[in-house]
């Protein structure tokens, strides 16, 4: 997958704003939203909500989890536990990319909200490299990690799944060998000797 | 498995690759397959070297034809190699094919040693690889990789590149097809050699 | 005689993996000839195995050789088979000449069947509910904005548009064009989008 169509799912979010227009419900694909009452906060999804701060006519009432006290603490989090850390939820990086790029204005200390976004990502990219080495070096067989955003799921796609599939391959091969001089019978079980 | 497919032309040039072979029946008119024969007929228990495909296939007839030994980077001393250290080693130079090659190959390994050592290699190889694809300097420094190693860090590489340029930028660039730039431009290449 | 010119001819395809490349009718006809002699070869000695015993191995040795063959025709076949799949969902349903005599004749017959197939799928997606269907090829990236600014990178002529509009597209102009009119062209490497 590519990084555009994981943040096209994760625009999809609701999000508040505060629209300076008024306008009748709108009834779009995704759910019917409004009326939009100028000044009154209001729940939209998050494309939604960029295009319209894009066009000035709303105000994006930040989400809770933007707040530098609770990002410290999850920052706090990560870096002392060895596994992963539950986020705020799915799409926080889409979402603040999007917020931060477009509304950078409607959220209190928008830059040192950046850092710090940016510092849990890094920690937990790290973490997931090292526990991708980690489950190569253990077998390669199973592994579990919880609370993985889609976005750093997609970040290792070709690379372990295909290693994962050869180290499989290899091992598969390889024990059939064993078998193979225990009987008599040189006829392998995996049927990709006979290319015929 | 999509390699160890029939139509697969990844695991074609592998079964193409040459393993030594010794020939436990006679083989009349089959003497070119040894290229310092002198007759015609191949007697048997010559020992040469023939490509895999047809080692596969004489070894799987009733009664089997051949008998297949270790090709010379699956024995002992480079096995000792690849078990110490296997990210020094030039595996480009090596095989090409050096894991798909010792799959093919382990079934005919009594002792079972190839298989660990397939395993510890590509185990090995693989961290190197991630922090590899990860830092985009040191993929010049890393040792030369197999066929397969390489079409995966490209790929690994390809990923982290669209990430960082999402973090980087916000929009969706729409770009040429593939096939359509790499067709201008082979087209481009031609168009200068005249 | 052993599977080298065919291995050749798959190496060749190999290389370039990205493009397609001339189908390469004279090897192929080589090839089969080759797998003429060794089937006659086999058949004689087939014959003559009653005599001789030990002719049965050879006659192995030689089929062996013949499915090789045929198994790397068939894959050099079908691997060329995605790649034109490919063609038609990146150049689009016309292909440019350069690329049309790069295919053998049944190789376009089959491009043409499979566009028409596409072409027919995509008109019966949402016939129930009154649309005349999808362009799939389309959008194949979520789009981001309405109108997006483009580069002409060749001399394209004249673009008409949905609402009626006539564009002259010259190498090096720039123009503000509704997002789902560039996409083709795009893709064609006609335009290219500005940043």
């Amino acid at each position: 997958m590519d990084p555009f169509e994981i943040e096209f799912i994760g625009e999809n979010r609701i999000v508040s704003i505060i629209p300076n227009f008024s306008h009748d419900k709108i009834y779009l694909i995704c759910g019917e939203f409004g009326p939009f009452r100028a000044g009154l906060p209001m729940n939209v999804p998050l494309w939604l909500a960029v295009m319209l701060k894009q066009k000035q006519k709303c105000r994006i009432v930040p989400p809770d989890w933007m707040d530098m006290e609770v990002l410290e603490n999850i920052k706090e989090e990560e870096k002392r536990s060895r596994f992963f850390t539950k986020m705020p939820h799915e799409h926080y990086m889409v979402e603040a990319k999007l917020l931060l790029g477009a509304a950078a204005e409607d959220i209190p200390r928008a830059s040192e909200v950046k850092t710090i976004i940016k510092d849990i990502w890094d920690i937990r990219m790290s973490k997931l490299r090292t526990s991708m080495d980690a489950l190569m070096k253990s077998g390669g067989s199973y592994g579990r990690l919880d609370h993985l955003t889609m976005m750093e799921i997609n970040s290792v796609k070709p690379l372990l799944p295909q290693a994962m599939d050869e180290l499989h391959k290899i091992k598969m091969m390889t024990r059939t060998s064993a078998s193979a001089t225990l009987n008599n019978s040189t006829f392998t079980q995996s049927g990709s000797s006979q290319n015929i | 498995m999509a390699n160890s497919n029939y139509l697969s032309i990844s695991d074609i040039l592998v079964t193409n690759e040459k393993v030594p072979c010794k020939f436990l029946l006679d083989l009349p008119k089959m003497g070119f397959l040894d290229p310092s024969a002198t007759e015609n007929d191949l007697k048997a228990g010559t020992n040469i070297e023939i490509p895999l495909w047809l080692a596969e296939s004489l070894y799987t007839r009733r009664p089997p034809l051949v008998s297949v030994d270790l090709p010379k980077i699956y024995k002992e001393t480079y096995r000792e190699i690849l078990n110490a250290d296997s990210c020094t080693v030039d595996m480009h130079k090596l095989g090409q094919h050096f894991y798909e090659l010792g799959c093919y190959i382990a079934k005919h390994d009594i002792k079972g040693e190839v298989s660990s050592t397939l395993l510890n290699t590509f185990r090995q190889r693989f961290k190197m690889i991630l922090s590899a694809s990860v830092s985009t300097d040191s993929i010049n420094s890393v040792q030369p990789l197999s066929m397969s190693e390489r079409k995966r860090t490209e790929a690994a590489v390809v990923t982290e590149r669209a990430l960082s340029s999402w973090l980087k930028i916000g929009d969706c660039p729409l770009t040429t097809a593939n096939m359509v730039a790499n067709h201008r431009k082979r087209k481009r290449a031609e168009m200068e050699l005249l | 005689m052993f599977g080298e010119k065919v291995i050749e001819l798959l190496k060749e395809a190999e290389r370039n993996s990205d493009t397609i490349d001339l189908y390469n009718d004279e090897k192929i006809r080589q090839i089969i000839q080759e797998m003429h002699i060794l089937f006659k070869m086999n058949m004689d000695d087939a014959n003559a195995t009653t005599e001789n015993k030990s002719l049965w191995t050879t006659v192995q040795v030689r089929h062996s050789a013949l499915e090789r063959n045929k198994r790397c025709l068939l894959a050099y076949l079908y691997n060329r088979m995605n790649k034109i799949k490919t063609l038609r969902w990146e150049f689009g349903s016309v292909l440019p000449p350069d690329v049309r005599e790069l295919l053998s004749d049944s190789e376009y017959e089959w491009f043409s069947k499979y566009s028409t197939n596409l072409a027919s799928y995509m008109r019966s997606l949402g016939e129930d509910i009154g649309y005349s269907g999808i362009d799939l090829t389309e959008n194949l990236r979520p789009p981001k904005s309405l109108y997006i600014e483009v580069l002409c990178v060749t001399d394209y002529g004249k673009l008409e548009l949905e609402d009626g509009d006539v564009i002259m597209l010259k190498k090096n102009s720039r123009h503000y064009l509704p997002t789902e009119e560039c996409q083709t062209l795009i893709r064609q490497g006609v335009l290219k989008q500005i940043i």
